[in-house]
């Protein structure tokens, strides 16, 4: 293999795709713009959510009430809850005012409600809520919440009149104590999320690209000038890939330095590390990028051969969807947490080297496992390249005779 | 010097069973000559240029391009060939000039040699007003210029042709037909193929008259008027066409 046909057919390639508005948009502004705005705007939208409905009072009816007058002095009492009374003869429209955003929860208090706690028994209380409405969830949570407090002041009543001390109800305090360093914190936040993202982007990279230089060739008509050149099939092929993986690389770093600076942008939910409460070191971000490099290897082979046996850019781009969405099935099992593979579960590609970094970046640096996640993964990616080059050799394929 | 020698092609369809695109095929074009290949669409003219170029494998037969045997030495072939066929395309995104250095670097050669090259063809096909134009914004003419510099770029001994004037005006493709007979006094073994006969007589020294794969005549253009009568090659041509 001559290195100077590889080299000339590399650099044509990256001239041609840098000029292509798509790739920049897909290289530089969605990794660079897109995603942080994504993750900004979903910060925002969620704090926006949280203070609105810390702020806004909560409707909440209650049926029957006239059994509950100590309750329904207790919820009057409370700040930002508006109390609606619904007679006893309404209760079948319990369900229906939720409906209706009548009330966020209704409260339906059976027949003898009060008089059953002073006789120091338990009394069941209906609480109602739709459950496919998040303000209705959020107003259940706090009416549990009260109607529990006031069960805890029914408790310290019965106490008392007992003469006992309510401090006989406590036993044991739980005193959690993290001793995970911010850069051990850092590293378990980074190493659940930020593998999945960077594989998403490193594909998205690699499948324009590849689909471009191979089938897209074909659709435009150039690939049989340069397959009449004297360079070989298998120098045109590994040019070709340098290129791919070298766009995939770049779309990646660009969503790196994205999240950076989201992360640093103080307005996301990853502004954790921002706050100094995680952290995150060169060092980890070093091991990030080095161990994603047989992924990205096996990931722009991949996308390279579905390039070259598609007919059609069209094909090309649906049997890419195809292996993204199994790319992103088997990347989004590593985000499930205490999840754990066992010694052979290295040996399987991509996901061994998804659960490889976790490790890596937790501080575990297990030899054999690293071995084996790497391996395992180029493996794979030797067999992709090696079949794009036998597709692009076979007539059949190149010219779907 | 082109020697094709018994070249078959044989293709499989799934529909349509074995395809014989190309069959026993033997031909020469010296140096300093033009040989026409002359049929319809779909006769096998691109599938023979294509073996010739060794884009396509022989399924048998062989032939000898510039010294050197498609099937044992292909890359040896493509180092002496310049192919160009009239419905491949130019690179939209690359300028002229980039068009002409990416292939002639693949042809081989190195900067200092290509950049005098370049300058040498600049001048040749009045290139100066393309060298810095993207392709995606030539006209026609200027994307035919630049692809017959590229063919030429690396001063190959034999051309291969696939309808080259395919899509070109009147002008344009008189210019072709004047660069052809320049290669042709310059020594190189040109292999042409065309579907317009005129194109055939006017520039071809030899012509293979092919149909479904087969060729059935063979000889220069007064050679075949002698033999099968006629006023002209399209005469010529009914003639053979309609007895198959």
């Amino acid at each position: 293999m001559r290195i100077n046909n590889v080299r000339t057919v590399f650099w044509k390639e990256v001239l041609d795709s840098v000029r292509d508005s798509r790739t920049i948009f897909l290289m530089i502004a969605l990794p660079l713009v897109i995603y942080p705005a994504l993750f900004t705007g979903m910060g925002y939208f969620e704090r926006t959510m949280r203070e609105k409905q810390e702020e806004a009072a909560v409707s909440v009816a209650i049926v029957n009430a006239e059994d509950a007058p100590g309750l329904l002095a207790f919820f009057k009492e409370q700040d930002k809850l508006n109390v609606q009374v619904v007679p006893k003869s309404k209760e079948s429209d319990a369900a229906a005012m939720i409906r209706e955003r009548i009330a966020k929860v209704t409260l339906i208090v059976p027949g003898e409600f009060e008089t059953t706690l002073e006789r120091g028994k338990a009394k069941e209380l209906e609480v109602l809520y739709d459950g496919a409405d998040m303000n209705s969830l959020v107003a259940r949570d706090r009416i549990t919440s009260l109607l529990n407090e006031y069960g805890n002041g029914i408790v310290r009543q019965r106490l008392a009149s007992r003469g006992l001390d309510v401090s006989i109800l406590e036993t044991v305090k739980a005193n959690p104590k993290n001793v995970a360093t911010a850069r051990e914190m850092g590293a378990f936040a980074i190493g659940t999320i930020v593998p999945f993202l960077l594989i998403i982007l490193m594909s998205a990279g690699a499948q324009h690209t590849a689909i471009d230089v191979t089938v897209g060739e074909k659709e435009r008509s150039t690939l049989e000038t340069v397959l009449a050149t004297s360079a070989s099939r298998t120098e045109i092929v590994f040019g070709k890939f340098a290129a791919v993986l070298l766009f995939s690389f770049a779309t990646a770093i660009m969503g790196l330095i994205g999240l950076l600076l989201t992360m640093y942008s103080g307005l996301s939910f990853m502004s954790a590390i921002a706050e100094e409460k995680l952290s995150v070191s060169g060092g980890t971000i070093l091991i990030l990028i080095l161990s994603l490099v047989p992924v990205m290897i096996f990931l722009s082979a991949a996308f390279m051969a579905i390039g070259c046996f598609a007919k059609s850019i069209k094909e090309g781009q649906t049997y890419s969807s195809y292996f993204y969405m199994a790319i992103m099935l088997a990347a989004v099992v590593t985000i499930f947490p205490g999840l754990e593979i066992g010694p052979k579960g290295y040996a399987v590609p991509l996901i061994g080297v998804l659960f490889l970094e976790k490790e890596v970046l937790m501080g575990s640096f297990d030899i054999v496992h690293i071995v084996t996640a790497s391996l395992s993964t180029l493996a794979m990616a030797v067999g992709a390249i090696f079949l794009s080059v036998k597709l692009f050799s076979n007539e059949k394929v190149m010219f779907r005779i | 010097m082109v020697q094709a020698k018994s070249l078959t092609k044989i293709f499989h369809d799934g529909k349509r069973g074995d395809v014989v695109a190309a069959n026993e095929l033997s031909f020469e074009c010296r140096p300093g000559t033009v040989f026409g290949l002359l049929g319809r669409n779909g006769a096998g003219k691109t599938t023979t240029l294509r073996m010739l170029a060794t884009i396509l494998v022989p399924t048998s037969g062989t032939a000898v391009v510039g010294g050197y045997d498609i099937i044992s030495e292909p890359a040896k072939v493509r180092e002496r060939i310049g192919f160009l066929s009239g419905d491949t395309k130019l690179y939209d995104r690359l300028t002229g000039k980039e068009t002409l250095k990416y292939f002639g670097k693949l042809a081989g050669m190195r900067d200092r040699t290509l950049n005098a090259r370049i300058d040498e063809l600049g001048k040749q096909f009045d290139l100066a007003d393309v060298l810095d134009l993207k392709v995606g914004k030539m006209s026609t003419g200027m994307k035919q210029k630049i692809s017959v510099a590229r063919v030429i770029i690396h001063n190959p001994s034999v051309l291969i042709l696939d309808e080259p004037t395919l899509g070109l005006d009147v002008v344009n493709a008189r210019a072709t037909f004047d660069l052809i007979r320049r290669w042709k006094a310059d020594g190189k073994s040109i292999i042409f193929s065309t579907h317009i006969m005129t194109e055939a007589e006017r520039l071809c020294d030899d012509i293979g008259i092919i149909e479904k794969g087969k060729l059935l005549a063979q000889g220069s253009p007064s050679e075949l008027l002698r033999a099968y009568g006629g006023r002209d090659l399209e005469d010529v041509f009914i003639k053979l066409v309609n007895v198959t």
